[in-house]
């Protein structure tokens, strides 16, 4: 940075040297290729010179266009369902800040929203599944986001129990036999599903289907399981759910394998607590 | 007033308010780019799938938090992605690891037909036409820095080369890419405009400076 000596003791000298230092480095800060302090001292520096602002902005729509030069790949068509029914979990709060949300949960305090799912599981008689309660707390330990989902439909529940259904599919008798808890929530036409004893040899990630009457198979969400094979999501349902026949549950990669879970739900709807049919 | 045809800013707007459809139609005009991207970055597409679906969530959660007034929304919008696609990189790098095998997980993935998809493939053909257009040495240093996350020291690591040598590649490769976009309209339609007092003219390659 030769020329600044001569204002090192001065402060429009220390401005000149930080005006050049910026100005050297502008491309560099646009692209996030500078170490921690350089873009430190980069940022404090445009706060109080437009003219870097200017060639900062010059540059930062150079560094956007370089996202247009990947090679364009098409998402996989279920991913507009996924963040569908994700937006839609997230709905009773759009656009809060991260840490404003679950707020009031948190205040429920830590043991309260043990409680809250284990009354969750009470309420849809999981409590027969053969994990100790201790096991179940420490596997819902890590699923904290879906705990506070399940804990929204608990409370819906408990306000408005006949808008829910739940099931009970379960799979082949091998050992461990994957199991799941379908709630069909009929206002919020959304489903809770609890995967458990899902096989992690095939692989931590599943594909969740719904079967339409014409017998169609819809995917709507990709979902990894945990360490456990234990998995718990929401989803919105993606048609009218009176159009909704079945659930299947198969390993991801293999989607024309037998899937591990296959349930019908009984003709009569609308009546909670039936166990559904087995395909397997 | 079809939605597709709202701009960013409003749809964006009405993301803001609660509107599921003005993120969907965010996430149809999008999508495409911030999956591309992520893939790019990763080379796996399943991780590039939950980059997609963290983006577009954190699109609607942070909505209210964009100010126009600051940046186009494909700005943030692809400073979001690559944020979070740095984040994977860096751990992955932590853990030794090269260029993420293609897990066997993959599921069916189609190539897009760009033919489709007119203004994501002018603005594509207009970043690759100028980047064809730099000398190799400088094109590969912002490649390095853009889509694999790595600062202008680990840059000049992995090639083995000064740190000062990066540093006037970065520099000057950048200023060309954008005297060579700037003719062009940008993303969301603006028309570029060059900062003032700049003269790209009056730096010239230093090697090892
Ligand atoms: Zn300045």
């Amino acid at each position: 940075m030769g020329g600044t000596e001569e204002y090192r003791h001065t402060v429009e000298g220390v401005m000149d040297q930080e005006h050049v230092f910026a100005e050297e480095n502008l491309p560099a800060f646009a692209l996030g290729a500078l170490e921690e302090e350089e873009s430190a001292r980069v940022r404090e520096h445009l706060k109080s010179c437009p003219q870097c602002q200017a060639t900062y902005h010059s540059y930062e729509r150079v560094a956007t266009a370089l996202a247009y030069a990947a090679p364009l790949y098409d998402p996989p068509p279920y991913l507009r369902n996924v963040i569908r029914a994700l937006i839609v979990s997230q709905s009773t709060q759009p656009s809060a800040p991260f840490e404003e949300r679950g707020k009031m949960w948190k205040s429920l305090g830590q043991m309260s929203r043990f409680l809250l799912v284990i009354t969750i599981l009470l309420a849809f008689g999981l409590t027969g599944w053969n994990l100790t309660l201790h096991q179940r707390l420490s596997a819902m330990q890590d699923e904290m986001v879906s705990a506070q989902e399940m804990g929204e439909v608990l409370m819906d529940y408990m306000k408005n129990p006949d808008a829910y259904d739940s099931y009970i599919i379960s799979g082949r008798a091998s050992s461990p036999s994957p199991r799941a808890l379908v709630v069909r929530d009929r206002t919020h036409e959304r489903f809770l599903l609890v995967l458990e004893d899902l096989p992690t040899d095939v692989g931590p990630a599943y594909f969740i289907w719904l079967v339409d009457a014409t017998g169609r198979h819809i995917p709507v969400k990709k979902v990894r399981c945990n360490g456990d094979g234990r998995a718990v999501l929401m989803f919105e349902s993606p048609m009218p759910m009176e159009m909704i026949r079945g659930i299947r549950v198969t390993p991801v990669g293999r989607e024309d394998a037998s899937p591990i879970l296959d349930g019908h739900f009984p003709q009569d709807q609308g009546y909670p607590g039936l166990l559904a049919s087995n395909a397997l | 007033m079809p939605m597709q045809d709202l701009s960013d800013v409003e749809l964006l707007r009405r993301v803001a308010k609660g509107d599921q459809e003005a993120l969907l139609t965010l996430y149809d005009k999008y999508g495409r780019l911030v999956y591309s991207l992520a893939y790019r970055m990763l080379q796996d597409h399943q991780l590039a799938e939950e980059v997609t679906q963290d983006v577009f969530t954190r699109v609607w959660q942070a909505a209210r938090s964009f100010d126009p007034k600051r940046s186009s929304f494909t700005t943030w919008l692809t400073s979001i992605t690559r944020n979070r696609t740095i984040d994977i990189l860096r751990r992955r790098r932590v853990r030794g690891l090269t260029g993420a095998g293609e897990a066997e997980l993959n599921t069916a993935i189609t190539r897009a037909d760009e033919r489709f998809i007119p203004e994501h493939h002018l603005e594509a053909l207009a970043v690759r036409e100028a980047l064809e257009q730099l000398p190799p040495a400088q094109r590969e240093v912002l490649e390095l820095a853009y889509f694999q996350g790595m600062t202008q020291r680990e840059i000049a690591e992995y090639l083995n080369i000064p740190l000062g040598t990066v540093k006037t590649r970065m520099r000057l490769g950048m200023m060309k890419l954008r005297d060579l976009l700037e003719s062009k309209p940008s993303p969301d339609g603006k028309k570029k405009r060059r900062g003032e007092n700049e003269a790209s003219g009056k730096v010239t390659e230093r090697e090892g400076a």
